[in-house]
């Protein structure tokens, strides 16, 4: 860059080289990009296309095996069923327990009532 | 032959309405008593709320006649104060006599000390409608307040005593179920079956059950101070509510142990 008399800045003629190499760099990458969609594009279809295949665990249901399960050798004997009922009901009763009963706390009345 | 059937159906029908009539009558009472009280008390807080203007209002111009409205105005709460603690140891009464499981000599007892704060209520009414300036009326209400201290902690052991013996009904059955259970047990191995596990799930079931007691009996000092601690203080309803919360929980678990066990015993 020079300075020409009148302080005007001249500048020198550049011209834009490009490099063998990477132009060679563009072009392979152009092309890669390129295939990238096709391939892209080629799975995108393919699977549109494709009749739905339903997944093997949805349709088949599996066969359990009964497990062998060996009655309580009070199986069916009234008393146990009796205690057993006796039992459930005991426990609905002290689940229902109110230990708190709001209505019957002392009443919320006021103190130091006085004329000044 | 049909004499005696007619007989026996008439004493079972007259016994079933004799019993569904005095089971009326009985919860008839508290929801009486309850709503009497309840009623009491909104007069009270609506009388509280007249006197607080009138002696703003009487403070405002210290006039006599603004003077005279506070005093008759403090001469009705007063007295409205009185009408609630009466109304509310009569509904504390009707609750107890229904609850299940109150003992009749903790309803005596209870009833005793009604009648005495009863007396002591209507000759303090009686104090106020003599009182003859604001003097008087200021010193009948302080005796009250006085009072009103050890009336209080005689409604806190109330409500203690009734939640008390909610829980023990509860833990009175939950042994009979144990022993039901021990019985269960018993014979199975006297027949030559091994119990032993179902054994372990009992003793884990009433160890549960040794575990309520403790609680139980923390909050009856707590209700009912024996001890110095407890007995120098306020009686504090939550603390005693949290300990019996807390034994509700063990007799649940122990009762959920004993269900496990009969229902191995039943299902396998």
């Amino acid at each position: 860059m020079e300075i020409a008399d009148g302080g005007e800045i001249i500048r020198p003629d550049r011209k834009v080289e490009l490099n063998a190499s990477l132009v060679l760099i563009l072009i392979i990458t152009s092309v890669f990009v390129f295939a990238l969609g096709i391939g892209m594009a080629f799975l995108i279809f393919s699977h549109q296309n494709q009749p739905a295949i339903p997944s093997p665990a949805a349709n088949i249901s599996p066969t359990l095996t009964p497990v062998a399960r060996k009655p309580g050798i009070l199986s069916g004997d009234a008393g146990a069923l009796k205690l057993q009922g006796d039992l459930k009901t005991w426990l609905g009763e002290v689940d229902n327990l109110d230990l708190l009963e709001p209505q019957i706390a002392p009443p919320a009345i006021d103190l130091k009532i006085n004329i000044q | 032959m049909g004499i005696r059937l007619t007989v026996f159906t008439t004493s079972i029908i007259t016994g079933v309405i004799f019993f569904f009539l005095f089971a009326g009558i009985s919860f008839a009472s508290y929801k009486q008593a309850y709503d009497d009280y309840h009623n009491e008390y909104s007069a009270y807080r609506q009388a509280y709320q007249d006197f607080i203007v009138a002696s703003s209002t009487y403070n405002t111009y210290k006039t006599l006649l603004t003077q005279n409205t506070a005093m008759e105005k403090m001469r009705v709460v007063l007295i409205k104060r009185d009408l609630v603690v009466s109304a509310y140891f009569q509904a504390v009464i009707e609750k107890m006599r229904e609850t299940e499981g109150f003992s009749a000599d903790s309803l005596n007892t209870f009833s005793g000390i009604v009648a005495a704060e009863t007396a002591y209520l209507n000759d303090h009414q009686r104090e106020i409608n003599s009182a003859a300036n604001i003097e008087d009326l200021n010193k009948v209400s302080g005796d009250f307040d006085d009072k009103y201290k050890t009336i209080e902690e005689e409604m806190k052991k109330a409500i203690g005593s009734i939640l008390l013996a909610k829980i023990d009904l509860q833990a009175a059955k939950v042994d009979d179920l144990s022993a039901r259970v021990n019985d269960t047990l018993t014979g199975l191995q006297n027949n030559g079956h091994d119990v032993l596990s179902w054994q372990r799930g009992l003793i884990t079931a009433r160890g549960k059950i040794d575990l309520y007691q403790t609680k139980r009996d923390a909050a009856q000092e707590v209700f009912s101070p024996q001890n110095s601690y407890y007995s120098n203080q306020e009686i504090s309803l939550m603390s005693g509510q949290k300990f019996l919360a807390e034994g509700q929980q063990y007799l649940h678990e122990a009762g959920n142990f004993l269900l496990e066990i009969m229902n191995s015993l039943i299902n396998g």
